[in-house]
């Protein structure tokens, strides 16, 4: 049996609430509506509602996995499959995490290349931000709640922003409801995948909660408060644009703030894309933990110097997606590979999980 | 510790490294030529003129123009050779207003607008219009106190706040562009003199200009776009007397039937305002209602002709595809624009006279 966490690591339950809102709300707002609109149009929000509700089934098997195994990830892949044949697929889970971070750093550095600094180069932002994620993730999970908290706090103001454009939007446009089929739905559903992850994290960080059976419920607002964020940005932008434009438009997000004018700021983007570093900064580090600790209770090494090689991983591969072209192919391909581990493998655990569990009681 | 040593090392090596490379251009705000408007003049097919205008603030507190002109083919291409003639690097990221003169609209204006839409430091609430002539002769002049960018944002916005103009910015602009069934207007400015006024509002099919709209047919055509809260409305009388209706709100409410074969549409629009200047003797219930009568037959001619010409034209700058969109499951663009040129469209105007003032 793997020994108990010592009780001055543990978090309150209520803080699992910023933790999967935390991690859900991240680089995926700025850009999620194109690639659910080229398919639905203006079903767009019906496809979130569905995420969101499925995203809740979720949550509630690994809950069930997890309040039986009393363990993590791995704990639970090496009881359902072996110790061999679970820490590898262990393994794999954590080089997707690895990804995913990758995916999130890249992405945020090219929105602040694309939109503020055109001349910035990749690895000096990527080597600070690294650094500040060191030294969060090397202060413990307790530090990467704490700020997981201060991100979903600080940059509340900006679900105000979001009322802006409705002075300039046409709801005209979110008419006829129900156009599309429910298999295009279900199609539509692939592009949120990258929006709505996040929640799966609790696979690693579960044996830190204090009463982790009691956490459940705050995990389901973690989720909620996502999805109807998610469904107020989804509307707005479908009032603001047009199809044909959205279609056009890579960050929907980021444009509706440019209609925002204050008096002693001629352009908000600048001001949202500062504030979203604040968000981005918890998703890293939580991704970091993560994948450190799994690779810590799999070789049993030192979370540290693996957290060090991690991010020195990460820091090549984000100086290697140099173009627009490349970084989309990536976020792309991470996003399958995401729709399929999050809406394809957990459900596949969970029955495994299940049957292991059923055979071991005979 | 050695190992402690180590790592202030590498803190230090990474601070530095940081320090030396990250640093992007530092853009002060006193060395950049910060252009307030653009003008876009046609040349000949592949070449196109741009004019910006920046203000200079003059120590004796008065505002000029500082104009400057280059050509090329590509529009952000001009910007770097107006950068040549400059002292100072040249910006677009305040650009208030952006013009286009009748001759570049008419050869279509979707190559110069992509340079507007595709920077992300241009703002979705910048003002683009068409100029009736060149484009930089209206930029080159001073008009009031401000230079002539804020001067002729001031202007658009001013009308579209009385309710004069409908509201147009870029974001709406592009919209309409983009969409496949709508499309753009943008409001027509013209220079008289030392004025420059607006003229009306300029029609688009696609990104070329077609027709322009006159400064009567503007209140019919802004009631059935939007909803006015304070416009005003010149009747001219049968017995040939003058009223002014002021403070009119309008509301529009669209009906479409027969949507499986061809769509009918109705459009019922609601105009209640106060009489504010009668030529004629007596405002009795007599006059208004005549008025009133007048005033709604007058509107649903006037109507039902800018349609009829929009018809004609193909083109779509009031979204009545929209609306059709908007009620039929299973939308085909092509069938219906196909068929829009014969959709039966109707106006009802219904007019209501609230008050006539403190005499009567």
């Amino acid at each position: 049996m793997k020994t108990a966490i010592k009780s001055e690591y543990l978090v309150s339950p209520f803080l699992v609430l910023f933790l999967v809102h935390g991690m859900q709300f991240g680089v995926g707002v700025l850009s999620f509506q194109r690639d659910l609109a080229k398919i639905v149009g203006q079903d767009a929000w019906i496809s979130i509602l569905v995420t969101g509700i499925i995203v809740h089934i979720l949550i509630w098997m690994m809950y069930t996995m997890l309040n039986k195994d009393k363990g993590d990830l791995m704990t639970i892949h090496q009881r359902t499959f072996g110790k061999w044949l679970g820490n590898l697929l262990s393994l794999l889970f954590i080089v997707y995490v690895l990804a995913l971070s990758i995916t999130v750093l890249r992405s945020y550095i090219e929105i602040v290349q694309v939109w503020m600094f055109p001349l910035l180069k990749t690895w000096p932002f990527a080597l600070v931000m690294l650094l500040s994620v060191y030294y969060v993730v090397s202060s413990g999970f307790r530090i990467v709640t704490g700020v997981c908290f201060l991100a979903v706090v600080i940059p509340l103001y900006l679900v105000l922003t979001f009322f802006v454009p409705i002075e300039f939007s046409n709801f005209r446009n979110l008419l006829p409801i129900f156009d599309h089929s429910l298999s295009e739905i279900a199609k539509s559903i692939k592009g949120t995948a990258l929006a709505f992850s996040g929640f799966e994290f609790l696979l690693f960080y579960y044996p830190f909660i204090k009463q982790p059976e009691s956490s459940q419920k705050w995990a389901h607002f973690g989720n909620i408060g996502t999805t109807s964020l998610y469904l107020l940005i989804m509307i707005v932008t479908l009032g603001f644009f047009d199809q044909g434009y959205l279609n056009k438009v890579i960050w929907p997000t980021l444009m509706m703030w440019k209609i925002i004018k204050l008096p002693f700021v001629e352009r908000f983007e600048i001001i949202g894309v500062t504030s979203w570093g604040v968000v981005m900064l918890p998703i890293i580090c939580l991704m970091f933990w993560s994948a450190s600790r799994g690779i810590k209770e799999i070789f049993k090494l030192k979370q540290r110097s693996v957290l060090v090689i991690l991010l020195f991983i990460c820091l090549i591969v984000c100086c290697l997606l140099i173009d627009r072209e490349s970084i989309q192919q990536y976020n792309t391909f991470i996003g399958t590979i995401g729709f399929y581990t999050l809406f394809g493998y957990i459900p596949f655990l969970f029955i495994c999980y299940h049957i292991r569990f059923i055979m071991r009681g005979k | 510790m050695m190992k402690n040593k180590i790592k202030i090392a590498v803190v230090i090596s990474i601070i530095f490294s940081v320090y030396m490379f990250g640093r992007v251009k530092r853009q002060i705000l006193d060395d950049l030529n910060m252009a307030s408007s653009v003008g876009y003049d046609y040349i000949d097919k592949h070449t196109i003129k741009a004019t910006t205008a920046r203000p200079i603030f003059k120590p004796d507190k008065s505002i000029g123009n500082k104009i400057f002109t280059a050509s090329d083919e590509l529009s952000t291409q001009t910007f770097s050779k107006l950068s040549l003639q400059s002292s100072r690097q040249v910006v677009i990221g305040k650009l208030e207003v952006a013009l286009y003169s009748k001759e570049v609209a008419k050869h279509g204006i979707g190559d110069i607008v992509d340079s507007l839409q595709r920077d992300p430091s241009i703002s979705e609430r910048l003002f683009v219009a068409v100029a009736e002539e060149e484009a930089s002769e209206i930029l080159k002049k001073i008009y009031g106190d401000r230079d002539t960018g804020a001067y002729l944002s001031m202007l658009i916005e001013q009308n579209m706040e009385a309710g004069l103009l409908p509201t147009t910015n870029l974001h709406q602009f592009l919209n309409a562009y983009n969409s496949d069934i709508k499309d753009p207007f943008l409001p027509l400015i013209e220079q008289k003199g030392e004025k420059v006024h607006l003229k009306g509002i300029a029609l688009f099919k696609d990104d070329h200009y077609v027709k322009s709209l006159r400064n009567d047919q503007q209140f019919i055509f802004q009631a059935l776009l939007e909803k006015i809260r304070l416009g005003t409305y010149k009747l001219r009388l049968k017995n040939k007397e003058y009223a002014a209706i002021e403070n009119i709100k309008t509301k529009n409410s669209y009906r479409v039937d027969n949507l499986k074969k061809m769509p009918e549409i109705t459009i019922q629009v609601k105009v209640r305002g106060i009489i504010k200047e009668y030529t004629g003797k007596k405002t009795n219930k007599k006059e208004i209602d005549q008025i009133k009568k007048q005033m709604e037959n007058k509107l649903e001619k006037q109507a039902a002709a800018m349609i009829r010409s929009f018809q004609k034209l193909k083109i779509d700058p009031l979204g009545f595809g929209d609306q059709v969109r908007s009620r039929t499951r299973n939308f085909r663009h092509q069938k219906w624009l196909n068929q829009y040129p014969d959709v039966k469209i109707r106006v009802k105007v219904n007019v209501t006279i609230l008050e006539k003032g403190v005499v009567d």
